[in-house]
């Protein structure tokens, strides 16, 4: 860590129970934005491999206070008394956080740093908060084209090993190759996978959206001008994310906002275990907050 | 209970703890060593649960990150564990016993953090029990295993990826020379404890315990390697190895 970051441990939200680590520029932030960084999974605040460490470093080295925390019953974190429901629970999370750094730090508005549950997270707060004004998601939930499809399907259905494996399993294994079953990030029909919850939609972006709830959240949310970084890593929905203009091609009219950017990382994997892969993530993110004029 | 967190250790080398509470009056202390790499992450839930347990049966205990790791100071290249280890340890006894106001503790170490564990407690007095939970005291098997050839690539320089984190040529050249000779006469009161699958792997370790004349124990628990990304998440916590540690500590 450089001297121009200093971090501290906080505790936070209904009796002090939610744990961060609150990295600072040296100089003192510049403006009155802060970042937050939510869990990834169930990994403690440091991040897949350490990295949400190093995202948070990078970008308080640019001028931004940065709260790496863990989540209600995650880490160091208490479990919550209040609820039992889970959505509930995060949504009271992220709004403590807010709150904290809001009364402690002076912040007005905030960006959301997310990876994979952290994702869907940074996007269900952006769309219920409008002083979330930037998104950085990382393995979002990912759609399908019918590029996708045929890049996913092409080369196993010249297979002959995959129409020998399909055929013992009968009918079920041709249905499934043909079909490309898989994966577990949102379909591109419009039921979500199962189990689905109580959907909240229109008032609450769901855990997982149907790529009709995502194209509305989107208009939305760059209507409201709320800027977004989207990075897909090359394994983590590569069944259903395997080139750079996915994103586009799934939902073209929102795609072309200047708020919406992204990347498609293909050698990169869902938890970045390797120092190049971090290095070349953490200079786009850099350089999108430098574009973005988020940051000095 | 809300956790207390906080940073210890001087300007130049910040580590990051968790402090938890002996329930009622508790006169003895433990820090926990944490594992290197991945297996820290994997472990992390179960060493606070340990951590809780240990609190609530009367012992004031001290979680912390190595220098270069979790969220202390330092970026992963920076460290050369076990050896550089030993004084972030040193740190963390100290302050245990600052803030709890007890005069000694005991250690408790996890794979990589035994060998650490087993470095510093014959150097202190203040050191009366130590806990070798599932340790790396083999260096060269344990750098094969992070470095075989599914896990590992060329990172830079002299560095490659290991299962996730960066292993610099000087962190192969420290964990190569860890053997069971680092266990000595003057080591504390040890519990060895390992998972009851092939336990004569650490027979090496047996061995160096009994010829150095350390009066130690030997315990054996049903359950999970927590440290495994494999059962991360989906195995539990070890209740079984948790509950001998309990027991045995004094």
């Amino acid at each position: 860590m450089s001297e121009l970051v200093r971090e501290r441990a906080v505790s936070f939200g209904p009796d002090a129970g939610l744990v961060g680590i609150l990295a600072t520029p040296g100089g003192g932030p510049v403006g009155d934005t802060a970042v937050i960084l939510p869990n990834a999974g169930v990994i403690h605040r440091v991040g897949p491999n350490r990295f949400g460490v190093r995202i948070a470093r990078t970008i308080a080295e640019l001028g931004l206070p940065v709260l790496r925390m863990d989540l209600s019953g995650i880490g160091d974190s208490a479990p919550r008394r209040d609820t039992t429901d889970l959505q509930e629970s995060v949504e009271r999370d992220t709004d403590a956080a807010m709150a904290y750094l809001s009364e402690a730090h002076g912040a007005r508005t905030f960006v959301f740093v997310g990876i994979c549950s952290g994702a869907r997270l940074s996007l269900r707060t952006a769309f219920r908060d409008t002083r979330v004004t930037a998104a950085i998601v990382i393995d979002p939930p990912a759609y399908k084209t019918a590029r996708a499809v045929a890049s996913h399907l092409g080369p196993r259905l010249v297979r002959p090993r995959s129409w020998r494996t399909a055929l013992a399993m009968g009918n079920r294994g041709i249905v499934d190759l043909v079909r490309g079953a898989g994966g577990n990030a949102a379909e591109g029909a419009e039921e979500a996978p199962s189990p689905p919850a109580p959907s909240s939609w229109p008032d609450r972006l769901p855990e997982w959206p149907t790529k009709r709830e995502m194209g509305e959240a989107l208009d939305r949310l760059v209507g409201r001008g709320t800027k977004m970084y989207w990075i897909y890593t090359g394994d983590a929905v590569s069944q259903l994310y395997n080139y750079r203009d996915q994103l586009r091609d799934s939902f073209p009219e929102a795609c072309a906002s200047p708020h919406l950017d992204w990347e498609f990382l293909e050698d990169a994997a869902h938890d970045f275990p390797t120092e190049a892969s971090r290095r070349v993530a953490l200079q786009l993110i850099r350089d999108w907050l430098a574009a973005s004029n988020l940051v000095g | 209970m809300a956790a207390n967190v906080f940073y210890f250790g001087d300007s130049e080398r910040r580590l990051f703890g968790v402090y938890h509470a002996a329930a009622g009056r508790g006169r003895r202390g433990i820090v926990l060593c944490n594992p290197w790499g991945g297996e820290y992450l994997h472990a992390h839930q179960t060493l606070r649960v340990l951590a809780q347990r240990l609190a609530e049966a009367g012992q004031h205990v001290l979680r912390f990150d190595w220098y270069g790791s979790g969220d202390s100071a330092g970026e992963c290249t920076e460290a050369t564990p076990p050896g550089s280890w030993a004084e972030d340890l040193g740190w963390a006894i100290d302050e245990l016993k600052d803030i709890a106001n007890v005069r000694t503790v005991s250690l408790i170490g996890l794979r990589l953090g035994a060998a650490a564990a087993a470095l510093v407690a014959p150097t202190r007095q203040d050191v009366k029990a130590l806990v070798l939970w599932e340790p790396v005291l083999e260096g060269g098997p344990y750098l094969d295993e992070l470095t075989d050839d599914r896990a590992s690539s060329l990172a830079f320089e002299d560095t490659v990826d290991a299962r996730g984190f960066c292993l610099t040529g000087a962190m192969r050249e420290a964990m190569a020379t860890v053997t069971p000779d680092l266990i000595g006469s003057r080591q504390p009161p040890t519990l060895l404890l390992c998972g009851s699958h092939d336990p004569s792997r650490h027979d090496r370790i047996r061995q160096r315990l009994a010829e150095a004349g350390v009066e130690w124990a030997d315990e054996q628990y049903d359950g999970p390697s927590i440290w495994i990304e494999e059962q991360f998440g989906s195995s539990g916590i070890p209740v079984a190895a948790l509950k001998k540690v309990t027991e045995w500590l004094p």
